[in-house]
């Protein structure tokens, strides 16, 4: 090896003079300009290699929108997350268990602090005021710009727009902006997601929301038939250990479901099959055996009930649209008996008499369901059937039975709420365009709203029109799509159906800015992203979701690179937009961390009432530099800060117990519920009424079956000849561990632990000429995705599946998703109340003859909120 | 103890060493610690500077680097404003964003296997740095160990050990390249070798791929260099 020492030195004078090292004097250099990222420190402080500090365990922030609140604490020192731990705050009971982590919240670190945070604020290159190259969206490189630069542009084309064509020119898809509702206003989108079509036929069914008997009552249940619920992959926390101790007290388990899914390994004593979006027509053979055998509860139907038979018709109503009426077949001469459902759905009929058999003999039953098979095409028809069917069997205002939903936070956990957290006074500003919550939308026949539904978004920026409830069609012209975040989801591009639409409408307008904290689908596509703070970057907050618990979580980090939280940048642009700032956001989020601990409640011992949970002293106060008073409760603000979480310690027989419609049961004519009849109305007048009003679909007041769109029948191109057609499996979509919904499809340790697998009976795989592993192609009527498939008999024959929320990564050819992000097969259609019929879709699979994906774990990464 | 450093001191010859390794890390710390700045690309192809980076002779990868980038430079089609554009775009999707990074610049985003920034690398690093009371302008929200900020430091040392060695202190040159040593190895060669495959894989420009070039082989002729430089005379 040559020797550097001897070769050293030559061209030495001409490196010298870039060296510029005779100037060292000043500290820096001048090699080639002065740019240099160290800075030298003032000599008292040059010894600052002090040694290393104790790390410290602080309550960090889990905020997803998964169902649980668990509790995630990350090990500080120096300002450097060194690992993570989850709940160690008391012993684990199955009556009050501990708030643990998943692996989702224990790949926080990684979400967080992952290399790919957007981390400065970018614009695409060919982006000008007006579009530039609109087609480029998507696919344009970008250039960091500085935060004065993209608040200029953003506010610039605000006002532009606004000039231009006013505000209803503006969409912000699924949220409330306070700086553009105090702007004048915008467009926003509404329905309903992740209920399906429960809102509004609870509400009138029912004369409000389902509750739920307590937690540990249901411990009480011999049977709980669990319909279309995988809470071990969907409801994070601890409810699918709650139905295990129910189980474990005795109850005998039955879940309906396409699938045999986690949940049903874990506690299922018997699978029923039923293929998705024909379960009303299940309940409907299902009550045909119940009325022809006699079986159902007929003093309970006719004290608390309306519309079962001719004779309980409420007035003003065709006495023959009565249910049991329809469900014989008296008048169109077709009887839903068990064999006529079980062409439909799939289902053995004598399963299904089986079935209808024992949920009318094991007494008390809970008969709970989730919105999943709600999130259908006409999915009011599966709310009908599913409350009148549960009704028959009387299990309503009683210890260990009930019919309800159950899901999400909710699953096990939705009855009385034993401790929250406060407000966080910040006010709320109206929106004039839309002066609604936006979710659950429901008030279609006023006149004062302006916005298309989720689904019907794309379709009103690209044809220019959408529905107005009763007002029929209206005009629109939208130039700008603004998606400033200031509390995390809104990923609508992902998670709305029919991706491909959605691209190509983003195409359209002419502006299209996003906060996020990672390049998620929806940043992407837009022309200014702002970098946004994650919860471990902001001041703190209380989150709320366990009713018999809060999370208390504080600020980790401080904020990573140029991110700033949503609050600063609205304030920033109000500025700009020539509004007051503290108008947008009246209070800053320090004090709105303060109002939320300061506003907790927790129940009294004896079960009485709500009573304020935190300790506060002025020395509390002046700490968190806040306003307030001091108040006496329950626990020191110091020790809630420290533990993270405040939980109710449970045990059975205690003062919290709830039964739900109890007050009814007891006594239907001195309690009787917000229904036109003041009873259940399993003939429902007013639901039939609303659902037109929105003006996409019919519903009729009594359960009924009607195919939907792109249910099973439009598998076939003939039906009765039972031929198949172009698009001849069922695709339904499922919560995966993996993600929640979308965030953290990013992460590598979640991608190897649970890869995006495309489920296939071996069947229909057979029939195809796929393999185990194979690569698969997935076609829908509006798009088309490739997945390695898995085959399992856990599956019904014709039904596939695929998790939801994988974010999108399109070939700008083929337009074929490789990730398998499932709104990409889904398509935007427009039914009852605007909800999202996810889990109707019609698809066709063949081997993929292109390459073999690799897994993805492989792959690069992204990050998302 | 006396080591080849302090004999060199003495004799007064290790300055010619340590400019020619400052030159060296100075040059990559200006290509990779920041967006490409047009005054700062053209003055490089005006100059001639990159023909004066050392260790060429020692290591093919430094040749082929210094082609490359030499070429490039020599290229007037790569100095107008649209190329300045390009170039740019290729620092920026290599290591801003905002999509998938092919190159994360950061030590910790290398040695963990879940690209995760500030971890205990990111520390041991700062404790480096304020030995010398030297911190990153962007402390606590950028992380310590950016390729830029770990080359900005064998820079500084370098120069401090040539003060050291002006004034005649071969204990004190000797401290400095030891400790150059130590971070060379538990630092930069832990990681940036492989940070400069894969920038010299993804790099759209001749000047990345180049410079990335330049980086895998001085740090490998500079372990050599320090190696000889700390043995026993």
């Amino acid at each position: 090896m040559d020797n550097p020492i001897k070769t050293a030195g030559e061209h030495r004078l001409s490196r010298r003079s870039f060296l510029g090292w005779s100037a060292a004097a000043t500290g820096t250099a001048v090699l080639l300009g002065s740019q240099t990222g160290l800075i030298q420190l003032g000599d008292g402080t040059a010894s600052a290699a002090a040694p290393a500090q104790e790390g410290k365990w602080v309550s960090a922030a889990c905020w997803h929108n998964c169902g649980g609140k668990c509790l995630n604490k990350a090990l500080v020192r120096e300002g450097v997350v060194i690992r993570q731990k989850t709940d160690d705050t008391h012993p684990d009971s199955p009556d009050t268990p501990q708030q643990r982590g998943c692996a989702r919240g224990r790949s926080q670190r990684q979400q967080v602090l992952g290399a790919d945070r957007l981390k400065y604020p970018m614009k695409r290159k060919n982006w000008a005021p007006g579009g530039g190259k609109k087609e480029l969206r998507g696919i344009d490189e970008w250039e960091r710009i500085s935060w004065d630069e993209a608040l200029d542009l953003v506010a610039g084309e605000l006002k532009r727009i606004k000039g231009e064509v006013g505000n209803k020119g503006f969409v912000m898809p699924r949220i409330n902006s306070k700086l553009m509702n105090a702007y004048g206003g915008a467009m926003t989108t509404w329905g309903v997601g992740s209920d399906g079509s429960w809102p509004q036929v609870e509400q009138q069914m029912t004369g409000g929301s389902l509750q739920q008997n307590d937690r540990l009552d249901w411990r009480n249940a011999r049977l709980i038939v669990l319909w279309g619920s995988n809470p071990a992959w969907s409801s994070a926390g601890s409810p699918a250990y709650n139905l295990l101790q129910a189980k474990k007290a005795g109850a005998k388990i039955i879940c309906v479901d396409p699938m045999y899914g986690a949940t049903h390994q874990m506690l299922a004593d018997e699978w029923i099959p039923v293929r998705p979006g024909t379960d009303a027509a299940l309940l409907l053979g299902m009550a045909h055996h119940m009325i022809t055998e006699g079986l159902y509860d007929k003093e309970f139907i006719k004290k608390y009930t309306v519309g079962f038979d001719y004779l309980s018709m409420p007035s003003g109503t065709d006495f023959k649209e009565n249910f049991k009426d329809y469900v014989l077949g008296t008048h169109d001469k077709m009887p839903k008996t068990p064999e006529w459902a079980s062409e439909i759905c799939g289902t053995d009929p004598d399963v299904i008499r089986h079935f209808a058999t024992e949920i009318c003999s094991v007494k008390p039953m809970i008969w709970t369901s989730t919105p999943a098979p709600a999130r259908t095409h006409r999915g009011e028809q599966f709310c009908q059937a599913f409350l009148t069917v549960g009704w028959m069997t009387g299990n309503v205002g009683i210890s260990g039975g009930g019919v309800w939903k159950a899901y999400h936070s909710n699953q096990s956990y939705g009855s009385r709420t034993l401790v929250s957290a406060g407000g966080t006074g910040a006010a709320g500003v109206a929106n004039p365009v839309f002066p609604y919550a936006g979710y659950g939308f429901a008030d279609p026949d006023k006149d004062n709203w302006w916005s298309p539904a989720y689904e019907e978004l794309y379709d009103a920026i690209l044809k220019g029109q959408y529905h107005r409830g009763v007002h029929g069609m209206e005009k629109c012209d939208i130039r700008a799509i603004y998606s400033i975040r200031t509390s995390g989801g809104g990923n609508f591009l992902n998670q709305s159906a029919n991706i491909n639409k959605g691209i190509e409408a983003i195409r359209k307008v002419e502006f299209f800015v996003t906060s996020d904290i990672v390049l998620s689908t929806v940043s992407k596509y837009a022309d200014i992203v702002l970098p946004e703070t994650t919860w471990w970057e902001k001041v703190g907050t209380v989150a709320s979701g366990n009713p018999e618990a809060i999370v208390v979580n504080k600020q980790v980090i401080e904020p990573r690179f140029e991110a700033r939280d949503g609050e600063w940048i609205e304030r920033e642009l109000a500025k700009r937009l020539g509004l007051d700032p503290l108008k947008v956001h009246s209070v800053d989020m320090q004090q709105q961390f303060f109002n939320q601990i300061a506003g907790a409640k927790v129940m009294k011992k004896d079960g009485s009432g709500m009573e304020p949970l935190v300790t506060i002293t002025d020395a509390d106060i002046a700490a968190m530099k806040a306003t307030g008073k001091p108040q006496q409760g329950r626990i020191s603000m110091a020790e809630l800060l420290e533990q993270g979480v405040y939980q109710v310690e449970r045990r059975e027989g205690d003062n919290f117990g709830f039964i739900a419609m109890k007050a009814f049961r007891d006594d239907p004519v001195k309690n009787p519920l917000k229904t036109k009849s003041g009873k259940l109305e399993i003939h429902c007048q007013s639901l039939a009424n609303k659902i037109a009003q929105y003006g996409f679909s019919k519903c009729a007041p009594i359960a009924q079956y009607t195919p939907p769109e792109e249910g099973y029948e439009t598998t076939f191109a003939d039906f009765k000849a039972k031929k198949k057609g172009e698009f001849p499996l069922q695709l339904f979509t499922i919560h995966y561990p993996r993600r929640s919904h979308s965030t953290f499809d990013n992460i590598r340790q979640l991608r190897e632990a649970f890869p995006q697998e495309f489920y296939m009976n071996p069947a229909d795989a057979a029939e195809r000429g796929i393999k185990e592993g194979d690569t698969v192609k997935i076609t829908s009527p509006h798009g088309a995705v490739i997945r390695p498939v898995y085959l399992t008999e856990r599956i019904m024959p014709g039904v596939v599946t695929l998790p939801q929320g994988a974010w999108v990564e399109r070939d700008e050819k083929t337009l074929i998703c490789k990730a398998g992000a499932t709104n990409v097969l889904s398509g935007t259609h427009l039914t009852g109340q605007g909800e999202e019929p996810w889990n109707t879709v019609n698809v066709q699979v063949e081997k993929w003859t292109g390459e073999t994906l690799a897994p993805d774990v492989t792959w690069p990464q992204r990050i998302m909120l | 103890m006396n080591t080849n450093a302090q004999a060199l001191a003495s004799k007064g010859e290790l300055g010619a060493v340590l400019e020619d390794r400052g030159f060296a890390y100075g040059l990559l710390m200006q290509a990779f610690l920041a967006e490409p700045r047009a005054e700062q690309v053209r003055y490089l192809a005006e100059s001639g500077a990159v023909s004066l980076f050392p260790f060429g002779e020692r290591s093919d990868l430094i040749r082929q680097g210094m082609e490359r980038v030499g070429a490039y430079l020599a290229d007037p089609e790569n100095l107008t404003d649209e190329a300045m554009g390009r170039l740019r775009w290729d620092y920026t999707r290599l290591f801003i964003g905002p999509d998938r990074l092919p190159a994360p610049p950061w030590e910790s985003a290398y040695r963990t296997e879940e690209h995760v920034l500030f971890g205990e690398e990111t520390l041991a690093v700062r404790r480096a740095f304020l030995s010398y009371g030297l911190v990153p302008k962007a402390m606590g929200s950028e992380p310590d160990d950016h390729i830029g900020l770990e080359l900005n430091f064998m820079f500084e040392t370098c120069r401090l050990a040539a003060e050291a060695a002006e004034e005649g202190d071969g204990a004190r040159a000797d401290r400095v390249l030891r400790d150059q040593q130590t971070f060379l190895t538990e630092h930069l060669l832990r990681w940036a070798p492989e940070f400069g495959a894969d920038v010299a894989k993804d790099a759209q420009t001749g000047f990345y791929q180049g410079m990335a070039l330049m980086l895998t082989g001085l740090l490998a002729v500079d372990r050599a260099t320090l190696q000889e430089l700390l043995q026993e005379n």
